[in-house]
C-alpha cells in the first residue's frame, strides 16, 4: 500500500512537474457571473512560444490574440505584445520601441500565474525598463492593466508611453463584413479592405487634447474622441474594448486599416505615463515635421493604464451592438444615470458680449462690447417660443463676455447686459413658460486676478514646469494673438471656483448651470501628482456636478465622457465623425449610447452653413437642434471674431438673430413635432445606404431621412431632398 | 531580417508622423479681406462659400492604380480629365462623378505612351493635350487615347540658346492659339498658331525693382569687376505657374513663390492681347490702380519657429466673372473677382489634411458647374466642393452686380447680409444698388458700413445739390453774415492795436515773419506759453482730424487708432526737431536758443493748426471731388509753414542760407540718431524687464 502510494505520489509529482515545464501557463477561467455581462464564457490562456495572451469565446471558439501567430506573418510589429516609448534623457529625442523587437526576440517576457490571469513582465533590457501588466478576466471580459508603480527604469531612457496590445483588436484585411469602430465624433467605421490608396491611419487623444500641454498651437476644431472606447469587427464576431475611467483621459486610440505590408487592421490604446511639452527648435518648422524636442515630466503618473475587452459574438456585434452594450455597462455598473429632463426642446444660446480693440480719447485698450442685453433675449424668446418650446443658455455675461477675464467671468451677471430687475423679467419669463435658464460659467479661462484667484501663483503647471498659458488662435494665419494669452486655473482651485458659482447660484436663484470649459478643456496640472496627465478629471467633474445637483441645480455639460455620464443635458454633441479621410464611414455611436437617457444639443446649427442639411443629420441622429444668437452686430467685431475661436467656433457675423429669425423658425416648424415623437426613446439601430439613412428607436418608430438634395424613393415612398419621413 | 527592420522603421515613422498629423491638423476657414480707409486690408472670417461633399479617388472606382502623381485636371463638355502622371493613364470622369474610363494612350503601334512627370492637361473637341514635362514634349491624342502629334521644342530665333523647354500648362484661345506654359520659364506664354507653328513669348512678369535696387545697381556698375561680375546673381523675373481663359477669350496667369519674405504682389495677371495686365483693383474712392501692385495672398507672412512660411499659387481657373486660385501651401482657394474684391475662400490644411476638405498637396483647381474640384497629389483623391447656400447667394448676387443688374441683386445681397453680417462687398453692393434706385440716404447708410467713398460721395452730391437748392437763400445769408463777422473782426483788430507785445508777436509772425523772429530774439518777445499752447492746438488739430473728420475725410479706423502715435507725430517732433536743431546748430556756431528754436518753431506751425480746423469743420460738407483742392491748400499751407521755420532758423542762428540747408540735413540726421538711441533704451527695457519676469516666473513655477 505504501509503495502503491509512494508510486502514485511520484506519479502525480512527475506530472505536475511536466505541467509546470510545458503547460504552466495554459489555464481555463470560467467567468465572474457578479459581472454585468451575466452570459460571457471567456478563457484566457497563455502561450509561452510566442508571449502571447489568448482570450477565447467559448461559445463561438473565436480567438483574440495579443500576438498575431499565423504562418504567414513576417512583420514583428504583428508579434508585438505591447510597444513602448521611450525618451532618451541625453538628447531629449523619442523612439518607439517594438515589443517583438526588444524583448520577445530576446526572451525577456515572463509570465507568472495568478488567481484569474497573468502577470506578464516585458523587459526592455537594451533600454533599462520593465513594464508589468495584468491580464485578468473579470466583469465578464479580459482587464489588461498596466502597473504603474511597479514598472523599473534604469538608464538614461524614461518611459513615455505603452501600447497596450497593439495586435488584440484586429482584423485580417479584406475580411467580409468587419471594420474597426473609433468613438471620433458621434462614432466613426475604418474599412478593413486594402485599397490601392494604401493603408489608412488614424491617430486621436481621448477626451481631446491636454490644454496645460505646452505646443505650437493651431487651430484644432477637429471632432475629438469623446468616448473611451473602441472595437473591431470580423463578420460574427467583434472585441469591444473599454478604457477604464481613470485612465482614459491619458490615452490615445491608434488606428491602421488595410495596410498590405501587414495584412491586418487594427486599434489600440496608447497610454501615456508622463506628461511632456514641445519645445520648437528655432528655425525648424516643426509643425511640417521639422525639428522639436518634447521635454517629459520626471515623475510618472500614479494611475493605473486599464482597458477591459469584450467579446461580442452570434451576429450582434456591429457598432450598434456595441453601443448598446457600452449604455448598459454605463448603467449597470452605475456611471450613469437618466436625466430628468425633457429630451424634445431645443436649446437656444446667448452671447452676451465679447472683448474687443478699443479706444478711449484715441487710448487704445480692450473693452467689452455687448452682443446681447437681457431685453433682447426677452423679445427674442418671446419672438421665437411661438415656434416651440426652448431652454436657454446664457454665454458669456460676465465682465469679460465670452473672452477671458476673472475666473468665472467675476462670479456675477454684469450690469452692461442690462439690470437686474431685467435678469429677473426674463427668469420668470422662462420660469412661466417652462424654459430652463442656464448661466454658463467659464471657471478654468482666466487672465485677471479676482474673486480669491491669482493670476500669479494659481495657474496651473506644465509638464516641464511652465505655467499652463494659452493664446487665442487666429485661425486663418495660425498663428497665436502673443497679446492676448490667458491661463488655466489651477486644478486645486476648482473646487473654489465651484462653491463660488453656487454662491451666485443661490444669490441669483438659478437652478441651472452650464460648464462647458472645465468639462471640455480636459487637462493637466503638474503642481499636485494627483493631476499628472489630466488624471482624477472624471472625479472631479464628477464631484463638481454632484455638488451642483445637491444643490438642486441642473447642469449643462459638454458631450466629453466624464461629464456625459453625469451632467443632466449634454451640448456640442458631435453630429458626425469629423470626416477624416482614414474613416469610411460615420455612424451616432454617441446618440446611440445616450439617447433618451440625457438631452443631447447639437452645436449651433445657425453658425454652420448648412442649416438644413445640419438640422436632417441632428434628427436623423437623434441630437436635439440648438442655435446660437445675438442681439446686436458692428462690423468692430470681425476683429473679435478671430480671437476666441479655442472654446466652439463663434462666427459672431452669422449669429444675428432678426437675421437668422426666419430660416430658424422654418426649421423649428418643421423638425420640432419630429423630436416630440422620439423624446424618450433609445436607438436601436442606424444604418445608412447611399444618401438615406435609417433610425430605429426603441418605441417602434423607424425614421427615414434623405440626406441629398433630390427626392429618393424609399420603402415609405418618395422623400424630399433633405427631408424625412417616419414609419 | 533586412525587411523586418525596414517594416519597423516604417512603422516607427508612420507614427511619428500620425502623432503630428493628429496634433496640428487644421480645419478649413473661410474667409475673406476687409479693406480699412487708411488703404490697408485685414483678413477677417466670412461665411463660408463652398463646403466639401465628397472626394473621389481610384478606389471609389475600384482601378487597379491609384491617382498617384495626379499633376491636372481639365473640365471639357460633360467630362473631368483627370492626369495621372506616374503611371501614365488619364481617367475620365462623368461631370456627375460617376467613372466614364481610363484612357491608356498608345502610338500607332500599339505601344504604350508614357509621360511619367507630365503636368498639364487640355481637352478640346477631338482631341487631348498632356504637357510631357520631363520628356520635353506636349503629346497630342485623340479622344481614345491614339497618339496624334509630338510638340516638341520649335525651332526659332525668338527662343535663346539656353532655353529648356518643359512645357507643363496648355490653354487655347477662342480663335484657336495655343499658350504653352513651360517650366520655370521667365519669358513669358509660349504662343503657338492654331497650326502649331511658333510665333513667340507673350506676357512675361516683370523683375519688380525698388529705388533701393536701382542705387545697388548703380553701386555695382561703379564697382564691378570680373570676379564680382561672376559672382553676382541676376534678378529674373518669376514665372507663371499654372493660365485659365477667361469667358471674355483673356489670358489669366498666376505665378508661384514669388518673394523670399514676403507674399508680394500681381500674382494674378489678366493679359490683354499686348501682353500687358488688365486686371485692375477698384480702390474705395473709385479709382482703379494695376492688380501688379495688389497683394492677392496674405499681406502677413506667417513665421513659424524663425522659418517664413510663404505662400504660391500653383493652379488658376476663371469661372464667369470669377477667378479660383489654389495656394499651395494653406491648401486655399481664393475666388476673386473681376474688381480684385477677394469674394471668400474654402479649403485649408497647410500641407497636413488629414479631412474632407483639407490638403496635403493640392495641385490643381477646377469649375465643374456649381462645384469646385481640387486634385490632391499626395492624398491621391480630388474633393469636391459644391456652393453653401451662402455661396449661392453671394456670388450670384457679385455676378448680377458686375453685370450692372442692380435691381436683381439688391434683394440677393439683403439676404447675402442675413449670412454673414460684416460681409463688405455686400454693403457696397446694396449702396450702388440703393443709388441706383435713387435712395440716397440708404445709399450712404450702406456706403458707409461698406467704405464705398465712391458711392456715398454720389450720393452725398446729391443731397448736397438739393439741400444747396432748397436752401439757397438761406445759405446765401448766413454766408454774407459770416463773412461779414470775420471781415468786421480783423478791421476791429488792426485798428485796435494789440497791447500785449507777446501776442502781437504771435499774430504777425505769420504775416512778417523776418519781423517777428527778431523780435523774438532781440526784443524777447516769444513766449513760451504761447507756442506750447500752439503746440497742444498743433496735437488737437491732428488728433481730431484723425478721429473726428467727416466720413469722406477720415483716413483712420477709429478703433484701431492710437493717441500715442499722435503725440509722437507732434508734440515729439516738435521736441525732437528742437533739440537737435539746437545741438547741432551749438556745433556750426549758431547764436539761437533752445527756446528761440522752440518757439519760433511753434509759431511757424500756427498756419498748420488753422488749416487743420478748417478742413475738419469742412470735412463734414465738401465732396471727395474737392478732396484734391484740399490737399492742394495742404501742401502750400506746409510749404508756408517750412518757409517760417527757414526763416526761424536763418535769423534765429544768423545763418546764411545755405548753412541753413546743411544743418537742417544734420539736424535731421541727428533726429534719426536720437530715436535710434531711444529705441535702442526701449529695447534694452524691455529685456531687463522679460528678464525679470521670466526669474519670477521661474521663482513661482
Amino acid at each position: 500500500m505504501k509503495k502503491t502510494f509512494a508510486i502514485f505520489l511520484c506519479i502525480v509529482i512527475l506530472l505536475s512537474l511536466i505541467g509546470c515545464k510545458e503547460n504552466s501557463n495554459k489555464i481555463k477561467y470560467k467567468i465572474d457571473t457578479a459581472s454585468f455581462n451575466t452570459d460571457s464564457s471567456l478563457s484566457l490562456d497563455f502561450d509561452d512560444s510566442v508571449k502571447s495572451i489568448i482570450l477565447t469565446d467559448t461559445v463561438s471558439g473565436k480567438s483574440w490574440s495579443t500576438v498575431l501567430k499565423n504562418a504567414e506573418i513576417s512583420n514583428n510589429s504583428l508579434k508585438s505584445p505591447l510597444n513602448i516609448k521611450v525618451s532618451n534623457d541625453e538628447n531629449l529625442s523619442w523612439e518607439i520601441v517594438n515589443g517583438y523587437d526588444s524583448c520577445v526576440a530576446q526572451d525577456d517576457v515572463k509570465c507568472e500565474k495568478i488567481n484569474n490571469g497573468y502577470i506578464v513582465n516585458y523587459k526592455f533590457d537594451a533600454y533599462g525598463i520593465t513594464v508589468p501588466v495584468k491580464y485578468e478576466l473579470a466583469n465578464g471580459g479580459l482587464k489588461t492593466t498596466v502597473m504603474v508603480k511597479k514598472i523599473t527604469e534604469s538608464g538614461k531612457f524614461k518611459l513615455v508611453s505603452v501600447s497596450l496590445s497593439p495586435n488584440l483588436c484586429s482584423v485580417k484585411n479584406n475580411s467580409d463584413d468587419s471594420y474597426l469602430f473609433i468613438p471620433t465624433g458621434s462614432g466613426a467605421l475604418m474599412d478593413v479592405n486594402e485599397t490601392v490608396n494604401g493603408a489608412r491611419t488614424y491617430q486621436g487623444e481621448v477626451l481631446g487634447t491636454d490644454y496645460a500641454r505646452l505646443q505650437d498651437e493651431y487651430l484644432t476644431d477637429e471632432e475629438t474622441v469623446r468616448l473611451p472606447v473602441f472595437g473591431a469587427k470580423e463578420g460574427n464576431n467583434s472585441l469591444f474594448g473599454i478604457i477604464d475611467d481613470s485612465s482614459a483621459a491619458s490615452s490615445w486610440l491608434n488606428a491602421s486599416a488595410g495596410d498590405p505590408s501587414l495584412g491586418y487592421s487594427d486599434i489600440y490604446s496608447e497610454f501615456f505615463v508622463r506628461g511632456y511639452d514641445v519645445y520648437a527648435i528655432t528655425s525648424a518648422t516643426a509643425y511640417l515635421g521639422g525639428s522639436e524636442y518634447r521635454m517629459v515630466s520626471d515623475k510618472m503618473t500614479s494611475v493605473n493604464p486599464c482597458v477591459s475587452y469584450y467579446v461580442l459574438s452570434g451576429g450582434k456585434c456591429g457598432y450598434n451592438e456595441m453601443a448598446s452594450f457600452y449604455r448598459d455597462y454605463l448603467i449597470k455598473t452605475g456611471k450613469m444615470q437618466k436625466s430628468d429632463l425633457d429630451k424634445s426642446k431645443y436649446l437656444i444660446s446667448f452671447i452676451g458680449g465679447v472683448e474687443v480693440k478699443d479706444t478711449t480719447l484715441g487710448i487704445p485698450h480692450y473693452s467689452t462690447e455687448v452682443l446681447t442685453e437681457y431685453s433682447d433675449i426677452f423679445d427674442i424668446l418671446g419672438d421665437i417660443s411661438k415656434s416651440g418650446c426652448a431652454d436657454v443658455r446664457l454665454l458669456g455675461f460676465g465682465d469679460s463676455g465670452i473672452s477671458p477675464g476673472k475666473v468665472g467671468g467675476g462670479f456675477n451677471l454684469s450690469k452692461i447686459y442690462g439690470t437686474e430687475k431685467g435678469f429677473n423679467k426674463l427668469k420668470n419669463f422662462c420660469d412661466k413658460n417652462g424654459q430652463l435658464l442656464t448661466v454658463d460659467f467659464d471657471i478654468v479661462r482666466y487672465n485677471k486676478s479676482g474673486n480669491g484667484f491669482s493670476s500669479l501663483f494659481d495657474i496651473a503647471k506644465t509638464a516641464s514646469s511652465r505655467a499652463a498659458t494659452l493664446y487665442p488662435i487666429n485661425p486663418i494665419l495660425r498663428t497665436s494673438y502673443k497679446d492676448n494669452k490667458y491661463y488655466l486655473l489651477s486644478r486645486n482651485e476648482v473646487n473654489g471656483a465651484i462653491l463660488n458659482m453656487l454662491q451666485i447660484c443661490n444669490k441669483k436663484k438659478l437652478n441651472s448651470v452650464s460648464l462647458l470649459s472645465f468639462t471640455e478643456m480636459l487637462f493637466s496640472d503638474y503642481n499636485y501628482s494627483d493631476y499628472y496627465l489630466r488624471a482624477n478629471s472624471g472625479d472631479q467633474i464628477n464631484d463638481a456636478i454632484n455638488k451642483i445637483s445637491k444643490k438642486g441645480i441642473t447642469t449643462f455639460a459638454s458631450s466629453n465622457y466624464y461629464s456625459a455620464v453625469k451632467a443632466d443635458a449634454l451640448i456640442n454633441v458631435p453630429l458626425n465623425n469629423g470626416e477624416y479621410f482614414a474613416f469610411s464611414k460615420s455612424v451616432p455611436f454617441y446618440q446611440t449610447v445616450f439617447h433618451g437617457y440625457k438631452p443631447l444639443y447639437s452645436y449651433a446649427l445657425n453658425s454652420t452653413g448648412e442649416l438644413e442639411q445640419n438640422a436632417l443629420d441632428a434628427l436623423s441622429t437623434g441630437t436635439n437642434l440648438s442655435f446660437s444668437f445675438i442681439g446686436k452686430y458692428d462690423t468692430k467685431l470681425q476683429n473679435a471674431d478671430l480671437q476666441y475661436v479655442d472654446v466652439g467656433t463663434y462666427d459672431l457675423y452669422s449669429l444675428l438673430y432678426k437675421n437668422n429669425s426666419e430660416r430658424v423658425k422654418n426649421i423649428l416648424k418643421k423638425y420640432l413635432s419630429a423630436f416630440e415623437k422620439i423624446n424618450d426613446a433609445q436607438i436601436v439601430s442606424y444604418e445608412i445606404n447611399g444618401s438615406v439613412s435609417q433610425t430605429k428607436f426603441s418605441n417602434g418608430l423607424i425614421l427615414y431621412a434623405n440626406h441629398s438634395e433630390n427626392p429618393v424613393d424609399t420603402k415609405v415612398g418618395l422623400i424630399d431632398g433633405y427631408s424625412f419621413k417616419f414609419a | 531580417m533586412k525587411k523586418n527592420k525596414k517594416m519597423k522603421f516604417l512603422f516607427t515613422v508612420m507614427l511619428l508622423v500620425s502623432i503630428l498629423l493628429s496634433s496640428v491638423s487644421v480645419s478649413a476657414v473661410s474667409f475673406t479681406h476687409r479693406d480699412n480707409v487708411d488703404g490697408s486690408s485685414s483678413t477677417v472670417l466670412s461665411g463660408e462659400t463652398y463646403m466639401a461633399k465628397t472626394t473621389v479617388s481610384a478606389v471609389d472606382y475600384n482601378l487597379e492604380e491609384s491617382f498617384s502623381d495626379m499633376s491636372d485636371m481639365c473640365v471639357f463638355g460633360d467630362k473631368i480629365y483627370v492626369l495621372c502622371a506616374k503611371k501614365s493613364f488619364i481617367a475620365v470622369i462623368n461631370k456627375d462623378y460617376t467613372f466614364d474610363r481610363v484612357i491608356e494612350p498608345v502610338d500607332g503601334d500599339g505601344y504604350k505612351v508614357k509621360f511619367k512627370g507630365a503636368q498639364g492637361i487640355y481637352v478640346e473637341d477631338d482631341s487631348i493635350y498632356v504637357c510631357d514635362t520631363n520628356h520635353e514634349k506636349i503629346i497630342i491624342l485623340d479622344t481614345k487615347g491614339l497618339l496624334k502629334e509630338e510638340i516638341k521644342c520649335p525651332k526659332s530665333s525668338l527662343i535663346p540658346k539656353d532655353f529648356v523647354y518643359q512645357p507643363m500648362r496648355i490653354v487655347k484661345d477662342n480663335d484657336g492659339y495655343m499658350y504653352v506654359l513651360s517650366l520655370g520659364c521667365f519669358y513669358g506664354l509660349m504662343t503657338f498658331s492654331p497650326e502649331n507653328e511658333f510665333m513667340g513669348f507673350y506676357g512675361a512678369n516683370q523683375v519688380k525693382s525698388t529705388v533701393l535696387d536701382t542705387f545697388s545697381y548703380m553701386f555695382e556698375l561703379l564697382t564691378s569687376n570680373d570676379t564680382k561680375k561672376s559672382a553676382s546673381e541676376k534678378k529674373l523675373p518669376y514665372s507663371f505657374v499654372d493660365v485659365s481663359l477667361d469667358s471674355d477669350g483673356f489670358i489669366t496667369a498666376c505665378t508661384g513663390k514669388t518673394e523670399d519674405w514676403n507674399n508680394s504682389s500681381g500674382q494674378i495677371r489678366k493679359l490683354s492681347p499686348t501682353g500687358v495686365n488688365i486686371l485692375k483693383k477698384k480702390n474705395l474712392d473709385g479709382s482703379t490702380s494695376s492688380a501688379d501692385s495688389y497683394n492677392f495672398l496674405e499681406n502677413t507672412v506667417v513665421t513659424k519657429f524663425g522659418s517664413a512660411r510663404m505662400q504660391s499659387f500653383v493652379s488658376i481657373e476663371c469661372d464667369g466673372n470669377f477667378i479660383y486660385a489654389l495656394d499651395r501651401t494653406y491648401g486655399v482657394i481664393y475666388i476673386y473677382d473681376t474688381d480684385c474684391n477677394l469674394v471668400g475662400t474654402f479649403g485649408g490644411g497647410i500641407g497636413k489634411g488629414i479631412r474632407l476638405g483639407q490638403f496635403k498637396d493640392p495641385v490643381s483647381v477646377v469649375v465643374n458647374g456649381d462645384d469646385v474640384l481640387v486634385a490632391d497629389a499626395k492624398n491621391e483623391n480630388i474633393t469636391v466642393f459644391s456652393k453653401t447656400n451662402y455661396g449661392k447667394l453671394l456670388l450670384n448676387a457679385q455676378n448680377l452686380q458686375l453685370s450692372g443688374k442692380y435691381e436683381e441683386a439688391l434683394p440677393k445681397w439683403e439676404e447675402v447680409l442675413s449670412y454673414d453680417s460684416g460681409c463688405q462687398i455686400a454693403y457696397r453692393g446694396l449702396a450702388l444698388d440703393y443709388y441706383n434706385n435713387k435712395d440716397y440716404s440708404k445709399t450712404m447708410q450702406y456706403a458707409k458700413q461698406g467704405k464705398d467713398y465712391s458711392t456715398y460721395d454720389l450720393a452725398y452730391q446729391v443731397v448736397l445739390k438739393k439741400a444747396v437748392a432748397d436752401n439757397f437763400v438761406w445759405i446765401v445769408i448766413i454766408s454774407v453774415l459770416i463773412i461779414g463777422f470775420v471781415v468786421f473782426a480783423v478791421i476791429k483788430l488792426k485798428s485796435k492795436h494789440i497791447k500785449n507785445d507777446k501776442l502781437s508777436t504771435l499774430f504777425s509772425f505769420a504775416i512778417h515773419p523776418f519781423n517777428s523772429v527778431s523780435d523774438i530774439k532781440y526784443k524777447k518777445k516769444g513766449s513760451l506759453l504761447y507756442s506750447s499752447v500752439i503746440v497742444c492746438l498743433f496735437f488737437l488739430a491732428k488728433a481730431l482730424e484723425a478721429t473726428a473728420s467727416g466720413f469722406l475725410f477720415t483716413k483712420q479706423d477709429i478703433e484701431n487708432y492710437n493717441l500715442f502715435y499722435t503725440i509722437i507725430q507732434t508734440f515729439g517732433l516738435v521736441a525732437l526737431w528742437t533739440v537737435s536743431n539746437w545741438l547741432v546748430c551749438t556745433l556750426f556756431s549758431g547764436k539761437g536758443t533752445v527756446k528761440e528754436v522752440y518757439i519760433c518753431t511753434s509759431y511757424a506751425l500756427m498756419p498748420i493748426v488753422i488749416f487743420t480746423f478748417v478742413k475738419i469743420l469742412f470735412s463734414y460738407f465738401l465732396p471727395l471731388s474737392s478732396l484734391g483742392l484740399v490737399n492742394g491748400f495742404y501742401i502750400a499751407v506746409l510749404l508756408y509753414s517750412l518757409f517760417l521755420i527757414c526763416v526761424s532758423i536763418v535769423t534765429v542762428h544768423e545763418y546764411s542760407f545755405g548753412k541753413f540747408i546743411l544743418t537742417s540735413i544734420v539736424t535731421v540726421l541727428g533726429m534719426i540718431l536720437i530715436v535710434f538711441v531711444i529705441f535702442i533704451m526701449i529695447i534694452l527695457l524691455q529685456q531687463f524687464w522679460n528678464l525679470l519676469y521670466s526669474v519670477l516666473m521661474e521663482i513661482f513655477y
